[in-house]
């Protein structure tokens, strides 16, 4: 008899279990724990003191078109501001609401060790380089801005303004000037070096160094370390995280992981789409050939009871 | 029936509409809360067996008044004991069980509520939510109040210096409290924060204590933070005698005299009393000499705090070394120590304190030293080794110049407010005795002296990976000036650049280099 429906359908249940279950498993073990030696930034926000230099540093080495408000202008510092296409960079400014203590915090792409934009991106515009920046490529995006929905940081932004070859933007962690051995814009230009840059294990081991001078200064967390799988953007504070704008309920699984597990099924179901069309066709072929064979008997029947008795034919269908 | 379902049906997304509406409007109209210190969290009121009911949040001076009022006495809600003692729980001196509780409480409270209605001039509430929820109109300021020198002194003009009526000991052969002379201390030595063997928590000793004389006085009138600002400040308050001496060379005691070869600490107990304002601050747990409980091996008693951990842990407010740092944080003081590195003493600090006579050798100096200032080199002096002149007025930075011009630093003028700080006060020109100890501040980890090395000396290209944490010139020059103007709170956190440098007046703004076509 062959193939029935029923355990067809059995194996199909089956075999799709056991390959969920082995690629779960691998997902689990798949950890990335970003490219050694990247570089990474390290801001500290205790020393930051609001300037905008960083902001008028990136308007400058990314040829961005200057701002209405000058950046020597600091009251824009009294409304939270976002990331824009002509400003791959903000400080915001914020304010205790028990002590009154101002804390300054810079805001751009965090280049997270493995992207969520990226995961997002279905013709892979974004790229994880082992300098630790993570790239955009125009020329591929088809513009759907499923990155800006699944970055959790909200960085990247959309040039709705530009009608006909509109990008998305977002810091670039000046990679054209680390490949020429130059410090990005920003970080070059703060006077406090409340921004340090480096290989990002020399920029954990400074900053655990600063948490242990001075205890009452920092919150014993580096943000940045694990968050979101970890990011090449470190960040050390006195002001709780959350005080300070930042996300602390986004826990330490990378972004490609809730997917991965899902998304791995779907080669495996194109694969089994043929097998799984074979099989059908297998079955309703089977049953044509049966109701064929069937009814070529019950013709062969009905003439050979025509033959012998003739008045009194019979349908025994 | 039919047509009848089909209106309902019509009508519910009216009705959830305004209801909507009617959430959205309650929300809208908040009740600005108002501080109150008489709310008393009744946490046995939170039903266990139904916990989605919170404790009741019970608002003292309210029910007082009302009842002061309409001529009741503590007596209505409380009950007295055998001594004649108030008792603070609500009409009730045993224990009960929960459901004994719930009844106790439910009953009592919602009849005088009913009856308080009837009268029309309150609105008592009687519905579950309105007790048993977070107070919608009141927050709670309470404070808890101490009694510092001041207060205490206050207390001993009325009681005129009759130290019994407030101070006792309990006499165990005779069970009762007596006054000692020269045994006085603090309420928490003997009262903890919950009753222990029959002797009452610091809560229902310093209420009995206070109220009997006190009996007019609402919660609000010691416990709001507004009203404790009120009382009368004694500046010149006179000494609480009790025996103790003004000063003494410190040693870990009489068992390891000849075993330690660190110096004794002279220690100025009067100094200290002037400066603390309260015994208890360092006497934590009674009058005893420290090592009796803090032994120096550690003991079960002090829970296993050494001797040395007692007088050095940087984490504790009755230490030593944790006190003296937390003078650091004073805004005179953290422009220089805030920027130095965090609870770490160096090898040298130890005879910064221990510079008395060795025990072993106490017996032979014995009363020939009496008052702290015989060990201070000068005092209330800060030594420098050059002349007022020899300070540079003026120190041009112009090791780094992009957008502007170089900074003029008023050297002279820092060195000078410094000095004047450190002189106003006991405390710094005792620990800056030593030479040059000030220049420190900036010039720090170089030698002390007239010509110290440059800053460029050391900082210099930024984000160096072998000295990963020395900044580089640039900024070690903004972290050392702004660090201590915002410690210090001179000029605030400066982010205008202009405070300190001159334009150059050229390429002063970025982004200027390309132009976008303007946006229709």
């Amino acid at each position: 008899m062959g193939i029935t429906r029923r355990s067809f359908l059995g194996w199909l249940t089956g075999a799709a279990g056991v390959a969920t279950g082995a690629k779960t498993v691998e997902a689990a073990h798949g950890h990335f724990n970003g490219y050694p030696d990247s570089y990474a930034i390290l801001h500290d926000t205790t020393l930051c003191i609001g300037c905008r230099s960083c902001e008028a540093a990136c308007n400058t080495v990314n040829n961005l078109p200057k701002p209405e408000k000058s950046f020597k202008d600091l009251t824009v510092l009294d409304e939270k501001r976002r990331t824009t296409p002509h400003a791959f960079t903000v400080v915001n400014k914020y304010t205790d609401p028990h002590t009154g203590k101002i804390t300054y915090r810079k805001d751009q792409c965090n280049h997270c060790q493995e992207p969520a934009c990226a995961s997002a991106c279905f013709v892979g515009a974004f790229k994880k380089t082992p300098e630790g920046s993570v790239q955009y490529d125009a020329s591929v995006c088809v513009g759907c801005r499923y990155c800006q929905i699944a970055c959790p940081f909200n960085i990247p932004t959309f040039d709705f303004d530009d009608a006909f070859t509109p990008k998305i933007t977002k810091c670039t962690m000046c990679q054209p000037r680390i490949e020429k051995g130059q410090l990005p814009g920003c970080v070059e230009a703060c006077p406090m070096e409340a921004l340090t840059f480096g290989k990002r294990s020399d920029l954990v081991e400074i900053a655990r160094e600063r948490i242990r001078k001075y205890p009452q200064r920092y919150i014993d967390h580096i943000y940045g370390m694990d968050e979101m799988g970890g990011t090449n953007w470190l960040y050390i504070t006195e002001t709780p995280f959350e005080q300070v704008g930042m996300r602390t309920d986004l826990g330490v699984t990378p972004a490609p992981e809730f997917t991965s597990g899902a998304l791995s099924i779907v080669p495996m179901i194109i694969g089994l789409w043929p097998v799984l069309l074979g099989g059908l066709y297998v079955i309703n072929k089977r049953r044509d050939e049966i109701d064929e064979h069937e009814k070529e008997e019950a013709v062969k029947t009905a003439i050979e009871n025509a033959n012998n008795g003739g008045k009194e034919g019979r349908h025994d269908r | 029936m039919n047509k009848l379902l089909r209106k309902i049906m019509g009508l519910l997304p009216a009705g959830l509409l305004l209801l909507f509406a009617l959430n959205g409007c309650s929300e809208s109209t908040a009740v600005q809360k108002s501080t109150r210190a008489d709310l008393i969290n009744l946490v046995e009121t939170a039903h266990i067996s139904n916990p989605t009911r919170n404790a009741v949040k019970f608002p003292h001076d309210i029910h007082v008044e009302f009842a002061s009022k309409n001529g009741e006495e503590c007596r209505t809600c409380h009950e007295y004991n055998d001594h004649g003692d108030l008792v603070y729980t609500f009409k009730r001196s045993t224990p009960m069980s929960e459901d004994e509780l719930v009844k106790h409480y439910h009953d009592r409270c919602q009849a005088c509520h009913t009856e308080a209605n009837a009268f029309g001039e309150y609105k008592a509430p009687l519905l579950c939510g309105s007790c048993h929820a977070e107070p919608r109109r009141y927050e709670s300021n309470w404070t808890p109040i101490g009694f510092d020198k001041s207060l205490h002194y206050l207390h001993t003009m009325v009681t005129d210096d009759d130290c019994a009526s407030c101070h006792h000991v309990y006499d165990s052969v005779a069970g009762e409290l007596v006054y000692i002379e020269g045994e006085e201390s603090s309420c928490i030595i003997c009262h903890k924060s919950t009753a222990q063997n029959g002797t009452p928590s610091i809560k229902s000793a310093s209420h009995r204590a206070c109220i009997t004389c006190h009996s007019e006085n609402s919660c609000s009138d010691c416990h709001d933070p507004i009203r404790q600002a009120k009382i009368e400040k004694m500046d010149d308050t006179p000494r609480l005698e009790r025996g103790q001496p003004d000063f003494a060379l410190l040693s870990a005691g009489d068992r390891d005299l000849r075993r330690s070869k660190l110096g004794t600490v002279p220690f100025s107990h009067i100094e200290h009393e002037e400066a603390l304002g309260t015994c208890r601050t360092c006497h934590h747990e009674g009058f005893e000499p420290c090592q009796n409980c803090h032994t120096p091996g550690g003991s079960k008693l002090a829970q296993g705090v050494t001797l040395q951990q007692a007088m050095h842990a940087m984490n504790s407010p009755h230490s030593c070394v944790g006190c003296h740092d937390r003078e650091k944080s004073e805004p005179g003081c953290s422009g220089c120590h805030g920027l130095m590195e965090q609870g770490r003493l160096s090898e040298h600090s130890c005879t910064i304190c221990h510079n008395g006579p060795k025990p072993s050798e106490l017996n032979a100096v014995k009363g020939r030293f009496t008052s702290f200032d015989q060990f201070r080199a000068d005092t209330n002096k800060t030594r420098l080794s050059f002349a007022a002149k020899e300070i540079p007025e003026i120190v041009e930075v112009s090791a780094l110049q992009d957008r502007y011009q170089p900074v003029k630093f008023p050297h002279k003028r820092i060195v000078d407010t410094l000095m004047a700080i450190i002189s106003g006060s006991r405390i710094a020109t005792y620990f800056h005795g030593d030479e040059d100890v000030v220049c420190q501040g900036c010039h720090h980890q170089s030698p002390i002296g007239e010509s110290p090395p440059l800053c460029e000396n050391c900082h210099g290209e930024p984000f160096n990976p072998n000295t990963k944490n020395k900044p580089g010139l640039l900024g070690a020059y903004h972290r050392q000036c702004t660090g201590c103007h915002e410690k210090m709170n001179v000029l605030g956190r400066g982010n205008d650049c202009t405070v300190c440098h001159e334009d150059k007046g050229m390429q002063a703004d970025a982004g200027t280099s390309v132009e976008r076509p303007k946006e229709k």
